[in-house]
C-alpha cells in the first residue's frame, strides 16, 4: 500500500460509505461495495515498490485530483477527432452514464440499461454477472467497486448477430477536477456474433479528471467477440481501465487495443480468462507515444483448461521522453493440456530519449504445452528509409508508409472493412500529428 | 551526363573515396571493377545520396546540376537509380502499391500529371514480362520473404518501371544464379537506349559476359587506377587484382 496516500484512501472510503444507502445500493450491490471498501481501507492505492506497478507511480496523478494547480507536463495537444465509425449502433455514455437521447434506436435482441435500472426491474442477468469478475486484489478494481456511481449495462441475446459495430462513445466532462469510476457490465449470450468498439474522448475544455474505469465482460458459449478499445483521451485526462473477460466455450474473443491519446498516463489491465474448453483469445495492441507521456498495458491471458488458444501481438511506437511499459502474463494452469500461447512485443524507438519496459510474464503448470514469447525493441530502420527515398518518394512521405507497414500486422487484423478504415485513420492522423509535436519541441 | 570530378567520400569518418573521376554521357554503359573494400559500393551509395556517406571534397555533376546537396528522392526525381546490392525487405508495403507511390512521386517532381491506372497497368505488365516476375510476387510485401534471385529481378523490374536516366547497378550480379543473371541482363539489355546509361558495379566479369560494356574502370583505394574498354575486363579475369598491389605508390596515393 502506499502510504502518502493514506489520508486520501480514508476520505474515499467515507465517500464510499455515504453512497451505501443510495438508490441502487440494494441486495447484492450493497454487499459487494461494503466488501469493496473494507478491502479498498486495507488495500489502498499501489506503489511502486509492488511489481505491477514498478513503473509506474500513480501517485503524483492522484495527487492532481485534489492540488488544484497544473503539474508541470509537456502537454500534447490533440484536436477532436471528426472521423466517426460509420454504421455503427451509437450508445454514448457521460462521465460513465448511459446518455440515452444522444444514442441511437436499438436492434432487436441489444439491450441496454443504466445499472439503477437494471437492479430495479430485478435483471436476472445483470444479477448473475455484476461483480462476478472483479478482482478484489487489484487497487483500482477496489477503488472502482467502492466509488462507482451507476454503470451501463449491455446484454445481447443469445444467437444474436450483429453486422453493424456496437459503437460506445465514453465521454467525459469535468468542470472542476475529479476522480470518475465509471463501470459497465456487457453479456455476449451464447452463439451471438458481435463487434464491440468502445471510444474514450474528452469533451472540450474540461477540468483535469482521473478516470478509473472497469469494465466486466461474459463471453458465452460459441459466442465470436471482437472488441475494441480506443483511447483517444486529450492532455487532461489520465486513466487506469481493468477489463475483465470471461469466455466460455468453443467462443472466440479478440481484443485490439489502440492508445492514440494525448492522456499523459493511461494504464490499462486486460485480464481474459478462458474458463471451458476450446477457446480462443486474441490480444492486439498498438500504441504510439510522445512527449512525457506514460503507456502501460498490462496483459493477463490465463488457461484454466485444456485445449485453449491464446495470441498475442502488441506494437509500440515512442516518441519524445515518452515512455511505454508491456508486461503480458499468461498462466497456463495445472491439467490446461494442449495449451497454444504465443506472446510477441515490438518496439519501435524514435528518439534517444524514449524508454519501454517490455516483460513477458509466464507461469506454466501443465506439461503438454506450446507457448513461445518474444519482445524486441529496435530503432527505426535507416536502410529501409533510404531505400524508399532512392525511389523518389520523399522522406516524410517515406516515414508514414514505414509506420504504417509496422502496425499493418496489427491493423490488418481487424476484420471488419469500415473499422478498419476508421482506426487506420485515426492512426495516420495521430502520427502526423505527433510528428509535429516532436518537432515543434 | 554525370561528370564526377576529384570526389572524395568518407563513412563513420573513414575516407573511402579519395579522388575519383569519372565521365559518363548518355547511351553508355560503364563497368566499375574491382577488388573488396576499394570503393565500389560506396560510389554507387555516395551516387544515390545515401546519407551515411559523406562527401568531402570533388563534386558530382548531373547534366550541369550539383546533385551533392540533393536528397535521394529528388536524386531520384532527377532521374538517377541505383539497384542496391542487397534490397531491403519492408513487410506491410505491398510491391505494387510502393511502385506506384514512386512513379507518382518522381512524376510530380518533374512536373507531370499522375500516371492513369490503365497506363500504369499496361506498362507493369509489359515489365513484368520482361524480368519474368509473377503476379503473386508483384502483390507481396516488398522483398518479403524474397529470394536473393526475386529481389534483384524486382531491382530491375523497379529500374524498368521508373525509367531512369542513370542507372546504377550495385553488384546485381552477386548471388544470382544463372538464370536469374539472364532474365537480368536481357532486362538491362532492352531498356538500353541512347538517352539512358548505365553504371554496373561488378567484382566480375561474369555479368560482363551478358551485359556489354562500352567502358571497363578499375577502381582501387578510392581512385579509378586504369580505364579501357572490354578487353580489359577480360585481361582482369585472367590476372585478377593481384597487380595492382604493385602499382606505384603514385598512381594510387592522393594524400
Amino acid at each position: 500500500m502506499n502510504t502518502d496516500t493514506v489520508h486520501f484512501v480514508g476520505q474515499l472510503a467515507g465517500q464510499a460509505t455515504d453512497r451505501i444507502g443510495e438508490k441502487i445500493d440494494i441486495g447484492f450491490i450493497r454487499q459487494f461495495r461494503q466488501t469493496a471498501i473494507q478491502q479498498f481501507r486495507r488495500i489502498g492505492f499501489p506503489d511502486t515498490k509492488s511489481e505491477d506497478w514498478k513503473y509506474t507511480n500513480v501517485q503524483p496523478w492522484l495527487n492532481r485530483i485534489t492540488v488544484k494547480e497544473a503539474m508541470a507536463t509537456t502537454p500534447l495537444k490533440r484536436r477532436l477527432f471528426s472521423e466517426h465509425l460509420d454504421a455503427a449502433i451509437r450508445i454514448v455514455t457521460k462521465n460513465g452514464k448511459w446518455d440515452k437521447e444522444s444514442s441511437a434506436e436499438l436492434p432487436e435482441g441489444l439491450h441496454i440499461s443504466s445499472f439503477t435500472d437494471a437492479v430495479l426491474s430485478d435483471n436476472a442477468q445483470f444479477k448473475a454477472h455484476f461483480g462476478k469478475l472483479t478482482d478484489l486484489k487489484e487497487h483500482f478494481s477496489v477503488a472502482n467497486a467502492s466509488l462507482f456511481e451507476d454503470g451501463l449495462f449491455v446484454y445481447i441475446e443469445p444467437h444474436i448477430e450483429l453486422d453493424k459495430p456496437i459503437h460506445i462513445i465514453h465521454k467525459t466532462a469535468q468542470p472542476v477536477p475529479g476522480f470518475l469510476h465509471p463501470r459497465q457490465l456487457i453479456i455476449a449470450g451464447e452463439e451471438t456474433k458481435i463487434s464491440i468498439v468502445e471510444t474514450f474522448e474528452p469533451e472540450e475544455d474540461t477540468a483535469y479528471a482521473f478516470i478509473n474505469a472497469m469494465s466486466e465482460l461474459i463471453v458465452g458459449k460459441q459466442a465470436t467477440v471482437d472488441h475494441y478499445l480506443i483511447n483517444l483521451r486529450n492532455q487532461d485526462q489520465v486513466s487506469v481501465l481493468n477489463l475483465e473477460v470471461k469466455t466460455a466455450e468453443h467462443s472466440r474473443y479478440h481484443n485490439f487495443n489502440f492508445l492514440f491519446s494525448g492522456s499523459p498516463f493511461i494504464r490499462n489491465n486486460i485480464h481474459v480468462v478462458m474458463d471451458e474448453g476450446n477457446a480462443q483469445t486474441n490480444l492486439l495492441g498498438l500504441y504510439i507515444s510522445g512527449n512525457d507521456q506514460l503507456v502501460d498495458n498490462h496483459t493477463c491471458t490465463e488457461h484454466r483448461v485444456a485445449c485453449c488458444r491464446s495470441d498475442e501481438k502488441y506494437k509500440g511506437i515512442l516518441h519524445g521522453n515518452s515512455t511505454a511499459v508491456f508486461n503480458g502474463k499468461i498462466i497456463v494452469h495445472p491439467g490446461a493440456q494442449q495449451t497454444a500461447a504465443y506472446q510477441q512485443n515490438n518496439n519501435l524507438i524514435m528518439d534517444d530519449n524514449a524508454t519501454i519496459y517490455t516483460k513477458p510474464e509466464l507461469q506454466i503448470f501443465a506439461d503438454d504445452v506450446q507457448c513461445t514469447h518474444g519482445a524486441t525493441v529496435g530503432e527505426f530502420d535507416q536502410q529501409a528509409l533510404f531505400y524508399l527515398q532512392s525511389r523518389g518518394i520523399p522522406e516524410k512521405s517515406c516515414l508514414d508508409i514505414l509506420m504504417q507497414a509496422f502496425a499493418f500486422d496489427v491493423i490488418d487484423r481487424i476484420t471488419q472493412k469500415s473499422t478498419r478504415v476508421y482506426v487506420t485513420r485515426l492512426f495516420m492522423s495521430f502520427l502526423r500529428l505527433l510528428g509535429k509535436a516532436d518537432k515543434s519541441q | 551526363m554525370l561528370q564526377i570530378r576529384g570526389l572524395h567520400a568518407a563513412v563513420n569518418d573513414k575516407e573511402i573515396l579519395k579522388g575519383l573521376d569519372l565521365v559518363v554521357k548518355p547511351g553508355e554503359v560503364h563497368a566499375i571493377m574491382g577488388p573488396n573494400g576499394s570503393g565500389k559500393s560506396t560510389t554507387a551509395s555516395v551516387l544515390a545520396g545515401n546519407p551515411g556517406y559523406i562527401v568531402t571534397k570533388g563534386d558530382i555533376r548531373f547534366y550541369d546540376k550539383d546533385i551533392v546537396a540533393l536528397k535521394p528522392e529528388e536524386r531520384a526525381g532527377e532521374g538517377i537509380f541505383m539497384a542496391f546490392q542487397y534490397p531491403v525487405e519492408i513487410p506491410g508495403v505491398s510491391n505494387i502499391n510502393f511502385l506506384r507511390t514512386a512513379i507518382g512521386e518522381t512524376r510530380a517532381y518533374k512536373g507531370l500529371p499522375p500516371i492513369e491506372t490503365r497506363e500504369f497497368v499496361r506498362m507493369f505488365r509489359e515489365k513484368q514480362h520482361l524480368l519474368q516476375f509473377s503476379k503473386e510476387l508483384a502483390e507481396r510485401s516488398l522483398n518479403e520473404g524474397f529470394s536473393g534471385g526475386e529481389k534483384k529481378r524486382n531491382e530491375i523490374l523497379q529500374l524498368a518501371m521508373l525509367e531512369p536516366r542513370l542507372a546504377i547497378l550495385d553488384e546485381t550480379d552477386s548471388g544470382l544464379d544463372i538464370d536469374a543473371l539472364r532474365i537480368v541482363s536481357n532486362g538491362v539489355n532492352k531498356l538500353r537506349s541512347s538517352a539512358n546509361a548505365f553504371v554496373l558495379i561488378t567484382h566480375y566479369q561474369r555479368l560482363l559476359e551478358h551485359i556489354e560494356p562500352d567502358f571497363v574502370h578499375v577502381l582501387y583505394k578510392g581512385r579509378i587506377v586504369r580505364s579501357g574498354t572490354k578487353e580489359l575486363a577480360s585481361e582482369l579475369e585472367i590476372k585478377g587484382y593481384d597487380w595492382l598491389n604493385d602499382l606505384p605508390a603514385a598512381l594510387t596515393d592522393q594524400n
